[in-house]
């Protein structure tokens, strides 16, 4: 007998994301995915943005990470709010994650919400966890394909930082291409460069973020 | 890499609608998804043990990347994620088809055989 059911094979997941969403917004949280690939320096941009931000914006963090709990530890060190999210191998964090851990967060005491996804360009950006925005990090050192092989990734995201943009000079890295081809996956894509060593275009970054903060 | 959990949410989808045991499963799948077909099938291998959908066949349609350009309504394929109207060069395009992650039909198999 056949059943004809014309279903969303990830509904389930995006019924727990818009449940997680509209908590967050009744809370008055503007929330971040931050997804990029290992080593784009998700973590260091993390701990140079809280440390900028945090005498004026309540902070808190959602750490997705395969197995060790190193990066939550450098997010603890700066004093705000950070939970760990230990994915045990899988490659994306999905909605019932935060879900289940959301509630140990002091949600009433946080603006931005800032949830680091495991580092991978693939399998997070098919998965929805209740963001506002999805912010993607690409550092010069990665290569100047990545959009075109990972056209989700771009096609989905917000905003494009492009990290370590002092390294340009030592690389081929080709940052009008990767603007090109990430704006012609995704024309209304922001893209800011920076540099989260030297602090190069850091304030670009904190002005779009306190832009879309509701208070 | 993210097969297995596709996998999971489609036994999980399948649990919630259908009853019986699933002989096949008919899916349609996108370009863009990132989805690679073997990978899928080994892992609702893995994933489908022990439940109604066990041993089921996974008959997956690939549905290619298609856009629409806004400029001069061309209906075209994107090649290489070259997102450029082949007739105008537009580049202002509605995505039509190409991120679907779908269950279309499930096959089930039949308690109460005609006599």
């Amino acid at each position: 007998m056949k059943v004809k059911l014309i279903k969303n094979i990830l509904e389930a997941n995006d019924r727990i994301s818009e449940e997680n969403r509209r908590i967050f917004n009744q809370n008055k949280i503007f929330v971040i995915n931050m997804m990029s690939a290992p080593g784009a320096g998700k973590t260091t941009l993390l701990e140079k943005t809280i440390y900028a931000l945090k005498d004026k914006i309540r902070i808190g963090v959602i750490e997705g990470d395969i197995a060790t709990t190193r990066d939550a530890e450098k997010i603890e060190a700066t004093g705000v709010p950070v939970i760990q999210i230990t994915t045990d191998g899988a490659c994306h964090l999905d909605a019932n994650m935060i879900r289940s851990v959301m509630d140990d967060l002091p949600l009433s005491e946080i603006d931005l919400l800032i949830i680091e996804n495991v580092g991978n360009l693939v399998c997070p950006a098919e998965f929805k966890i209740g963001e506002d925005a999805k912010v993607m990090l690409l550092s010069a050192t990665e290569g100047d394909d990545k959009p075109l092989k990972y056209p989700l990734m771009f096609s989905e995201s917000s905003l494009l930082l492009i990290n370590k943009t002092d390294l340009i000079p030592y690389t081929d890295f080709d940052i009008s291409k990767v603007k090109k081809d990430s704006l012609s996956l995704n024309p209304g894509l922001d893209i800011i460069e920076i540099s989260a060593k030297t602090g190069k275009g850091m304030e670009q970054w904190y002005g779009w973020l306190k832009e879309r903060l509701p208070i | 890499m993210h097969e297995l959990a596709i996998a999971e949410s489609i036994i999980d989808a399948l649990k919630e609608q259908v009853k019986g045991k699933i002989t096949s499963i008919k899916l349609r799948i996108g370009e863009m998804s990132g989805v690679v077909p073997e990978s899928l099938r080994f892992s609702f291998q893995i994933a489908s043990e022990g439940t109604a959908a066990e041993g089921a066949t996974l008959d997956i349609e690939h549905v290619p990347l298609t856009a629409m350009c806004n400029n001069c309504s061309e209906t075209f394929h994107i090649q290489n994620y070259c997102f450029e109207c082949k007739m105008c060069g537009g580049s202002n395009f509605n995505v039509i088809s190409g991120r679907e992650l779908m269950i279309e039909e499930v096959e089930v198999e039949d308690n109460n055989p005609p006599l």
